[in-house]
């Protein structure tokens, strides 16, 4: 599987941790980017990001508003080449202090991004839209022959 | 297969599943020629030539056309000995100009006709309809037709009913012949003193569309704006110079010969009629995913798409024959 992350609005230098499944791929201050190579099991997958070590000194209020806070945020998310768009928001932000805060891209507190999805990707994406949208119901025989296709193109290149 | 033959064609192209699936549905559509690539290196090396800006070009290409047309193996054309030729930019500006030269008439074509036609005269407020059993020829009309048709890529079973039709009530016809050139098995007669315009193209033949590469025949008392460019030599010299090429370096059957029997082997695996154009077949029901619809958006016309013959176009496959054989060969490809 290939993984790749980006992210914006990233102050003071937050840490983060970055996992699927319980492989953790990347530890340490948050980059505008990642791309990740890795070999992951057909079925069930967790993507994880976790917000860590924020201190209350890295938010600064004065007056009674916070003036800078450390955090970030997540704005792309593509697996395997193909970019989550709006199924990113099927995520949630399991918060240290307990909330869950469903679609939240956002990384103030501390806490984890949880995104749940299936291996190969692009099967979940195409049931997932159509669950929601209900206007693709020839989503699993185009996928089929899709993967068909990618097999006999395999067997061209093998002769 | 035909399906899977698609998917694969478009996943060689793209292993992105969404290009896949936006080119599958376009994949047997359309009427482009085949992409062949000695036939391009041919083209290049004209134009390496540098020579394109004699007019020399146009006489050439305007003068060998009918002798070789008349080459054809399995094509015979009849009486167009009796027409003045003038270049043509593709069949388009020959249909542009019958349509003003006509343009007191009101325009008639059969269900299945090239939307050019149909989308010209619904924008300009031209008088027109189809012709049908309700609403038959009648005097004052001006016709176009395809032959071999449009629809199907085959000749009317009652072209010759329709021509002394047309002769009968003075009814002035424009024949379009841009198929001919890919066809197989047409006896093409425009002797018939209706006929006003025949009109040929290459694009069809060879990938050329966008050099516009045409031929047109009228009778020699027409004159108008495209017999008056023709006659100052005014038109496009590099056009004709790779036209002259291509009619000088293939026979008019080359294309026909070059992919007859993969049309007749690709239709026999895959339940499709083959048509007398090699480009196309027209298949049954179970191929009305491929129907006119998508042509029809494209062209914002709202007729119902049951309306015309699923033609089918097999340039890609042509192009991709490799991939046929292939999965012919495997009857199960296990994922």
């Amino acid at each position: 599987m290939k993984l790749q992350l980006a992210f914006d609005r990233i102050v003071d230098d937050p840490q983060c941790k970055i996992l699927i499944n319980q492989h953790t791929l990347y530890e340490g201050v948050t980059q505008s980017e990642y791309t990740f190579n890795l070999a992951v099991p057909v079925g069930s997958c967790r993507l994880t990001i976790v917000h860590c070590d924020k201190k209350p000194e890295h938010t600064i209020v004065e007056n009674g508003i916070i003036v800078r806070d450390r955090s970030f945020e997540l704005v792309k998310c593509m697996i395997d080449g193909y970019d989550l768009q709006e199924l990113i928001w099927l995520s949630r932000f399991v918060a240290d202090h307990g909330e869950v805060y469903n679609s939240c891209l956002f990384f103030g507190p501390n806490g984890e991004f949880q995104l749940d999805f299936e291996n190969p990707v692009l099967r979940w994406i195409l049931r997932s839209r159509h669950e929601r949208d209900n206007n693709d119901p020839q989503w699993e025989q185009d996928f089929e022959y899709y993967q068909q296709a990618c097999k006999l193109l395999q067997l061209t290149s093998n002769k | 297969m035909h399906k899977q033959l698609a998917w694969a064609i478009a996943a060689n192209h793209s292993e992105d599943f969404f290009h896949c699936r936006d080119q599958v549905r376009y994949l047997y559509q359309g009427s482009r020629a085949v992409q062949d690539t000695n036939i391009m290196h041919n083209i290049n090396q004209v134009l390496d030539t540098k020579s394109w800006q004699n007019y020399i070009h146009l006489d050439r290409f305007k003068a060998n056309f009918a002798p070789w047309l008349l080459q054809h193996s399995s094509n015979s054309v009849i009486g167009l000995d009796q027409y003045c030729v003038n270049f043509s930019a593709g069949t388009t500006q020959a249909f542009d100009s019958f349509y003003f030269r006509c343009r007191e008439r009101r325009f008639r074509c059969f269900v299945g006709e090239y939307f050019y036609h149909i989308k010209t005269w619904i924008n300009n407020n031209v008088d027109w309809s189809f012709v049908t059993e309700q609403d038959p020829l009648t005097a004052g009309d001006a016709l176009v037709i395809s032959m071999p048709f449009c629809d199907t890529g085959s000749a009317p079973a009652d072209y010759q009913a329709i021509i002394d039709q047309c002769t009968a009530l003075n009814i002035p016809v424009l024949v379009d012949a841009c198929y001919y050139v890919i066809s197989g098995g047409i006896k093409l007669d425009v002797s018939a003193k209706c006929i006003d315009t025949v009109a040929f193209s290459l694009s069809k033949a060879f990938p050329v569309g966008n050099l516009r590469i045409g031929i047109r025949y009228t009778r020699p008392s027409t004159a108008d704006g495209q017999s008056l460019h023709d006659s100052i030599n005014y038109n496009n010299t590099m056009s004709a110079q790779i036209g002259s090429m291509l009619i000088d370096t293939y026979s008019s059957d080359y294309v026909y010969n070059k992919y007859r029997q993969q049309q007749l082997e690709f239709c026999n695996a895959v339940n499709l009629d083959a048509s007398n154009c090699v480009l196309f077949a027209v298949g049954n029901d179970s191929w009305n995913e491929y129907n006119r619809r998508n042509l029809l958006q494209q062209y914002q016309l709202s007729f119902d798409p049951n309306l015309f013959a699923n033609r089918i176009s097999l340039t890609h496959v042509f192009e991709n024959w490799p991939l046929f054989e292939l999965l012919k060969n495997e009857t199960t490809v296990s994922i």
